[in-house]
């Protein structure tokens, strides 16, 4: 007769999963390997009530879920056992859930612009989900993960490639936000080649699409993409009324990151509002000039708190760009300064090397190329999602 | 993952019950007991329960995973086989089991079809 071993818990309910999950993660992360067990992290009910709490919270608080779902990877993978060694993970279990650690690990490093890391998570995500049954599914959110990091690294080309083979492949698998998703890499590229009328009808299109299939978040993350289409299209109006639908949505769904964004938005939107006045003699520019930085700095500090360092560096350019156009051409400077050792560090914009090398070689000069630093600008990765 | 809805977990409980019939000749091969055979098919229930609902297969009908559920069961009986199963600690581990505030019993095959 085989001999037998403990059990698992019951199933916790939606609730109890939850408390169990925040009591797991109010440890910090330096104590929580000797705790795991009397927290039952070695028991798949305990697991997956985690995993849920920290795909919610991940565009709320990138670098804590960062960390937490790297934590429960290699947990996972030293710590536990499956069926076969006598733990209590059953059949595929285990692999299942160290591939959607690694999944969430993949998406918080591109959010933090952490390319070589997110990289290794998709790599480590790939390997656990082969080894699941019915596998596809999951493989191809992997590969989204993918395709959104060569989005962030301007492979345009590839994303375009391999996007709709993606999305054929989600709606085999009857999953359709899914599909949907992936609308949002077309819309950024689309954005990144400065086709904004076809990125707005895009983005309206996920908007209606998001809302019949009842998904606030991709509602949330549509909206907040239209504000800022709409503002580089200088359509104020129509900016600013999606911003105020959207907001109480993002405040809704935690999304920081699409907060920071909608800020973001609403500065270029002030932007282009105080350069159309001033053109026309209007001295109220002056003041949209004055706010559409406020609301760049508003943006600025969140993704400082959120640890978003390359939007934190692309907002010092944006900021720097505006100050050039005020005149305030020290404090630009400064900007830039504050800037430049952040895009080396995170290695973030590759193809503007030449542009970046010009723009610190017109700060020695003590004159800024303006050219240099919009086009170091306009290199940097949109996060997709 | 997100909580089934009530039709659903039936839909489970009746293609779990009508494998589960399949399933009894591979389990009396280890020489369980009928409360072994029992928790064997609970923990079994267990996994089946959470892997109808990964994504992906969250939308599809259960029917299409029986023979995914034959497939666990082998590997897992092999692996109950070789001493390396896993079993309720105490003999109060018995309880039915449970989705939100809702109770679902494995031995319930009323189905919707």
């Amino acid at each position: 007769m085989g001999q037998l071993r403990r059990f698992r818990r019951c199933p916790l309910s939606r609730e109890e999963g939850r408390f169990a999950a925040d009591c797991l993660l109010a440890i910090p992360v330096a104590e929580r390997s000797e705790k795991a067990r009397e927290f039952f992290l070695d028991d798949p009910e305990m697991v997956l009530p985690l995993l849920s709490v920290l795909e919610e919270r991940k565009d709320g608080s990138p670098s804590s879920v960062r960390e937490d779902a790297e934590f429960l990877f290699r947990f996972l993978e030293k710590e536990t056992r499956g069926p076969e060694d006598g733990g209590l993970f059953l059949f595929d279990e285990r692999e299942y859930l160290m591939g959607e650690s690694a999944r969430i690990a993949a998406t918080t490093c591109r959010y933090l612009s952490l390319r070589d890391e997110a990289r290794r998570w998709i790599d480590r995500s790939e390997a656990a989900f082969r080894r699941t049954l019915n596998s596809a599914p999951h493989l191809s959110r992997v590969a989204y993960q993918r395709l959104a990091l060569y989005t962030e690294e301007r492979r345009f080309d590839e994303v375009l490639e391999l996007l709709p083979g993606l999305v054929e492949s989600f709606e085999r698998e009857e999953m359709p936000e899914d599909a949907l998703k992936c609308r949002f890499l077309e819309g950024a590229v689309l954005i990144e080649t400065n086709q904004l009328t076809e990125a707005v009808a895009v983005f309206t299109a996920i908007c209606e699409k998001a809302a019949a299939l009842r998904s606030e978040k991709l509602v949330a993350t549509a909206s907040y993409n239209l504000v800022q289409v709409y503002a580089d299209l200088g359509q104020a109006e129509e900016a600013m009324a999606k911003a105020r639908e959207t907001v109480p949505l993002l405040q809704r769904l935690g999304d920081r990151i699409g907060l920071a964004k909608l800020q973001w938005g609403i500065g270029d939107m002030l932007r282009i509002e105080g350069e159309r006045a001033r053109q026309i003699g209007d001295d109220r520019g002056q003041l949209s000039l004055g706010s559409a930085i406020e609301s760049y700095r508003v943006a600025q500090k969140e993704f400082r708190d959120l640890g978003m360092q390359a939007d934190v560096a692309a907002l010092h350019l944006v900021i720097a760009d505006l100050l050039l156009d005020v005149g305030q051409d020290r404090q630009a400077r400064w900007e830039i300064q504050a800037a430049l050792p952040v895009i080396e560090e995170y290695g973030l914009v590759p193809e503007g090397v030449a542009a970046l090398s010009l723009l610190r070689e017109s700060l020695n000069n003590h004159r800024i190329n303006r050219q240099a630093l919009r086009d170091l600008h306009g290199y940097f990765p949109l996060e997709s999602g | 993952m997100q909580p089934n809805p009530p039709a659903r977990d039936r839909e489970i409980v009746s293609v779990f019950a009508g494998a589960a019939r399949d399933l009894d000749p591979l389990i009396s091969r280890c020489g369980l007991t009928p409360e072994e055979a029992d928790e064997f098919k609970q923990v079994l229930f267990l996994w089946f329960h959470a892997f109808t609902r990964r994504p992906g297969n969250q939308a599809k009908p259960v029917t299409l995973f029986a023979p995914t559920l034959l497939e666990a069961a082998r590997m897992y009986v092999g692996s109950f086989h070789n001493g390396n199963g896993s079993r309720p600690a105490d003999a109060d581990s018995e309880v039915p089991v449970q989705e939100g505030n809702r109770e679902v019993d494995p031995s319930d095959d009323r189905g919707e079809d």
